[in-house]
């Protein structure tokens, strides 16, 4: 069981780490959010490992992430010698996570599920235990918020608001 | 909406990831013990880990369902009526002794030795607690007695004492060890031969003092015969969250995350199965399971919940206020019922050296008393039959 676990965790956790970044924009938080949804992936491995430990790990973190948002307090802005951590393009980085933290925690939720994992409307339903309408409405949403207060985001791909 | 993709993979293209596999494996063998309401020493300064670091992050869990369950409106207001006002476990020293009569078979501090007389050479009838000592698993007798057996090979959550304290089932990795506390004689049983491949996650109970129940999540279940090693294989419990054997020997269980949230009794044949929401109070899914004739009672977050086995609706519900996530999910587990219904729930105590507190709660007063207090390692098991 822990070397097929550690084998899964060892493919997946990266990308999770990412994931759990964009929503959080803080690296120490994206590493508790993973590590405990990997604990509990962990615990009920017997039952997820012929199924889809990614998706469910990847629920885990936006659950807890939304529910961790509502007691959150602030992390100081992070300088772009900081973001050279997170990226080979600070600059690139921080508009991202300027952006990103214009949205509430259910729009940044969808944005990263949908933009970034590539999850169908359905499979972000089911992630953040939505309706689908929910999705497209808070995406519709999101987008049209970073529209208007992140056009500097917009710019970058090349879009203008 | 490609291009935000390549944008949102650029700005994280440095993400690394330290190797968090091993750390989660050994977060939930803990989470684990936890649960099941045992640790030891080493436990408790894991334990003010994570209380210290739950400060900042979510500890609740709250693993969603990988097949939502039918859900009903809520009745907020009834459930209300039933919910007593929150109780802060950090105050458990403020509380009054428990009276005298409750939980009679153990002292008012349990302080284990450092060393006991083997158990092979001075058997004893009975024991009421076991806990992990330094080297060995000890054994508390009603009379104040210690005992010691060699250790269980899976921490301490592989050593269960069967309800009446004469027996105890010690996890070896490759089987499990029955010791009979009155002769101090050890019978050693492999596991079933349909075990092929033993998880971290299996479990042991006693059904009564000559059959023990063997459960691995995934696998399945089986009952063994603790002299002869006869192994059968079981239905139950099925693929739980939490489950419990009551005093006639019969399983109760919370479906784990992936079922519908229900509440599976196995006193009766088919077992009853009924969602925890299906009257409107939706309470969640149950850790730390304790169950009688009458009465089940258990854990859901950070609630502990009273059940009517009737009908399995909740009938009370103590919240426990938990604003640094150090006691709900089990870490305040429910060690057991008494025969008036008391609810004995064991609460950590995170101070300079950790040590625990048994309370009694009296669901239908209210009234919260202490009823011991322990230094060192919180118990691995308790003889329930001996606490009633």
């Amino acid at each position: 069981m822990d070397e097929e676990f550690s084998e899964w965790a060892a493919a997946a956790q990266r990308r999770l780490m990412r994931s759990a970044y964009l929503l959080t924009g803080d690296l120490h938080r994206a590493e508790d959010l993973v590590q405990e949804a990997l604990i509990k992936v962990a615990l009920r491995w017997p039952r997820l490992r012929d199924g889809n430990p990614t998706a469910y790990a990847r629920t885990i973190i936006v659950r807890d992430n939304v529910s961790w948002w509502r007691r959150r307090r602030d992390a100081p802005s992070p300088t772009l010698d900081d973001l050279a951590e997170v990226s080979t393009d600070p600059e690139v980085a921080l508009v991202v996570r300027r952006a990103l933290a214009r949205l509430t925690p259910k729009q940044r939720a969808v944005l990263v599920l949908r933009h970034y994992d590539d999850l169908s409307e359905s499979d972000t339903a089911a992630a953040l235990g939505v309706s689908v309408g929910t999705v497209k409405s808070q995406n519709a949403a999101a987008l049209a918020r970073l529209r208007e207060g992140a056009p500097e985001l917009l710019a970058l791909i090349g879009r203008t608001p | 909406m490609n291009e935000l993709h390549d944008l949102l993979d650029r700005a994280t293209d440095r993400v690394g990831s330290p190797d968090l596999a091993g750390r989660a494996l050994a977060g939930a063998r803990r989470r684990r013990f936890v649960r099941s309401g045992v640790t030891v020493a080493a436990v408790a300064v894991v334990m003010v880990v994570v209380a210290v670091v739950g400060l900042n992050r979510p500890h609740r869990d709250s693993a969603p369902p990988v097949t939502p369950s039918p859900t009903t409106p809520t009745a907020p207001t009834r459930l209300g009526a039933l919910t007593r006002p929150p109780w802060d476990p950090r105050d458990v020293d403020q509380l009054a002794e428990a009276p005298q009569g409750v939980a009679p078979g153990l002292p008012d501090v349990v302080a284990p030795p450092a060393t006991a007389p083997p158990l092979a050479d001075r058997p004893v009838d009975a024991a009421v607690l076991s806990l992990r000592g330094n080297d060995a698993l000890l054994l508390l007798t009603p009379e104040g007695a210690w005992r010691s057996v060699p250790p269980p090979s899976r921490g301490t959550y592989g050593a269960v004492l069967s309800p009446d304290g004469t027996r105890l089932a010690v996890d070896t990795g490759t089987g499990v060890t029955a010791w009979a506390l009155p002769t101090g004689v050890r019978t050693d049983i492999p596991f079933p031969a349909g075990y092929a491949s033993p998880s971290d996650a299996h479990s042991w109970a006693w059904i009564d003092d000559s059959t023990l129940l063997l459960d691995d999540p995934g696998t399945g279940s089986w009952t063994v015969n603790a002299r002869s090693g006869q192994a059968t294989r079981v239905p139950y419990p099925g693929d739980a969250l939490s489950w419990t054997v009551d005093s006639a020997g019969a399983v109760v269980e919370s479906a784990d995350v992936g079922a519908p949230a229900q509440i599976i009794d196995w006193a009766s044949r088919p077992p009853r199965r009924v969602e925890t929401g299906a009257s409107g109070l939706r309470i969640g899914r149950l850790t730390s399971l304790q169950a009688d004739a009458d009465t089940i009672v258990g854990v859901s977050g950070s609630d502990v919940v009273v059940l009517d086995r009737g009908d399995l609706e909740p009938r009370h519900v103590l919240p426990l206020r938990d604003p640094e996530d150090s006691f709900g999910d089990g870490k305040a587990p429910v060690v057991a019922l008494l025969a008036d219904e008391t609810v004995l729930v064991q609460v950590p105590v995170f101070g300079n050296q950790f040590s625990w507190r048994l309370v009694a709660w009296d669901p239908s007063s209210g009234r919260l008393t202490r009823v011991a207090r322990g230094v060192g390692p919180v118990p691995a098991s308790y003889a329930s039959g001996l606490l009633r």
